[in-house]
């Protein structure tokens, strides 16, 4: 990865992308003239990497469902606001919204959805998941919580992996496939990881105190959050809040 | 069910990370190396499941297992659907860093209320597994829709939590199933959160 943005210390790459959408999403609803100065300053933030278009792209795509209805419940209650849906047909109802209200509010709404999506994807394809996971613990976050994480981080994927070994071994073995009468077998294979992965923490916490481990991490990546990363994050965080309260 | 960025207003968001920040802290103290290694294992299984997709109509649903991981893990349920939370976010964009505590205290809320479920111990195992299963999506479901009223989008998300009455039953249903094979092979797993 090249470029100013994975050059710099994970907590300042992080910190720099919280910062920006705190702002972003503090924009009041039904304002639009910020996101001329958003759209510019997010574009500019994601050249400072090399991020894949495709990859963002289908981010923001993926996003879409949930945005857009969440904009589209807001420009309906906006739209009827006094008296709610009225009566007589869709057409008359169609007529008496008051779309002129609605629509910039659902706007600005899937304006701040989507750049908070863009913004939390170029993080993760600028970033190792273990770079960031080492910012949170850096930055504070409770023991408990870094510990499940770097067990989930090393686990999940061979898990994910055994489960659908289980259900290969289960589709060659059928004679048609499952269907909801065989919601109890899904159940049984769900009950089985879940039985696997119980002996597996045993033997693996086993393995972790015979090296050692008395409940904490050994922290063995050296990284500095210095002039740069400083200057980094706070020429971010400025610009958007100019963009903010200016525009 | 997650959700994104910019959407609740900041306040909101701030303040359901200030509590769920709080009550991973609290709901995570004096736990053992040995329970760590567990909760982490389960987290990863729970992840591991849940990005199954079971058809559903034209669509697909896919599990949560909020129910599931408050049966096996008590009140640490909440640091497990923490952390399997903030790796959605950070993995697939599912939610966003500033609704991560919203999202948090919705699911969590979920896993905690079938944790006391399971723990009340009352009616038969099979119906109270099934409930805990169905609690835990019916209950974020229904948190959203009020927080979706009270920050200005109308009813509206009413109608969709009621649309995952399906998703529920297909849960409880599961969990049930789930149960019904631990019982019978491991019953220890059952007894872990309690």
């Amino acid at each position: 990865m090249s470029g100013i943005f994975p050059s710099l210390d994970a907590r300042a790459r992080l910190l720099a992308v919280v910062a920006a959408t705190v702002i972003v999403a503090s924009t009041p609803v039904g304002e639009l003239a910020p996101f001329l100065a958003y759209v510019p300053l997010t574009y500019l933030l994601l050249r400072t990497g090399q991020a894949s278009r495709e990859y963002l792209a289908w981010r923001c795509f993926a996003a879409a469902p949930f945005l857009l209805m969440a904009a589209l419940l807001l420009a309906i209650e906006a739209a009827w606001p006094a008296g709610g849906w009225p009566a007589g047909s869709w057409m008359d109802a169609w007529k008496a919204a008051n779309w002129d209200a609605g629509l910039p509010r659902a706007l600005s709404i899937a304006g701040k959805g989507f750049t908070a999506v863009l913004l939390l994807a170029f993080l993760m394809a600028m970033t190792e998941l273990a770079d960031l996971l080492w910012a949170l613990r850096k930055l504070g976050s409770p023991h408990l919580l870094n510990l499940i994480l770097g067990m989930m981080y090393r686990y999940t994927s061979l898990l994910s992996e055994e489960y659908a070994r289980m259900e290969r071994a289960r589709d060659c073995r059928m004679v048609r496939p499952l269907g909801w009468q065989g919601i109890g077998v899904y159940g049984h294979h769900m009950g089985s990881l879940l039985v696997r992965s119980w002996d597996r923490a045993d033997r693996v916490h086993a393995a972790m105190v015979s090296r050692g481990f008395t409940g904490e991490w050994p922290v063995t990546r050296v990284s500095s959050f210095g002039a740069r990363e400083t200057v980094f994050v706070l020429i971010c965080a400025a610009a958007f809040l100019t963009a903010r309260v200016l525009m | 069910m997650h959700i994104a960025d910019g959407i609740i207003p900041n306040i909101w968001c701030g303040a359901a990370h200030a509590v769920s920040w709080t009550a991973v802290y609290v709901l995570g103290r004096n736990v053992e190396t040995e329970e760590v290694v567990r909760l982490g294992m389960l987290a990863s299984a729970s992840f591991a499941i849940s990005l199954v997709h079971f058809p559903l109509g034209a669509t697909s649903v896919h599990l949560g297992l909020y129910g599931l991981a408050g049966i096996l893990a008590g009140r640490r349920a909440f640091p497990v659907i923490f952390a399997a939370l903030l790796l959605q976010t950070l993995l697939f964009q599912h939610g966003g860093l500033l609704s991560l505590g919203l999202n948090a205290i919705n699911m969590g809320a979920g896993a905690l209320l079938a944790a006391a479920l399971w723990r009340a111990g009352v009616g038969p195992e099979p119906a109270r597994a099934f409930l805990c299963g169905f609690a835990g999506v019916v209950t974020p479901a229904l948190m959203i829709a009020v927080e979706f009223w009270f920050t200005g989008y109308g009813k509206g998300f009413l109608f969709m939590a009621v649309l995952y009455l399906g998703a529920a039953a297909l849960e409880g249903a599961l969990t049930a199933a789930v149960v019904a094979f631990l019982r019978r092979t491991r019953p220890a797993l059952l007894m872990a959160g309690a």
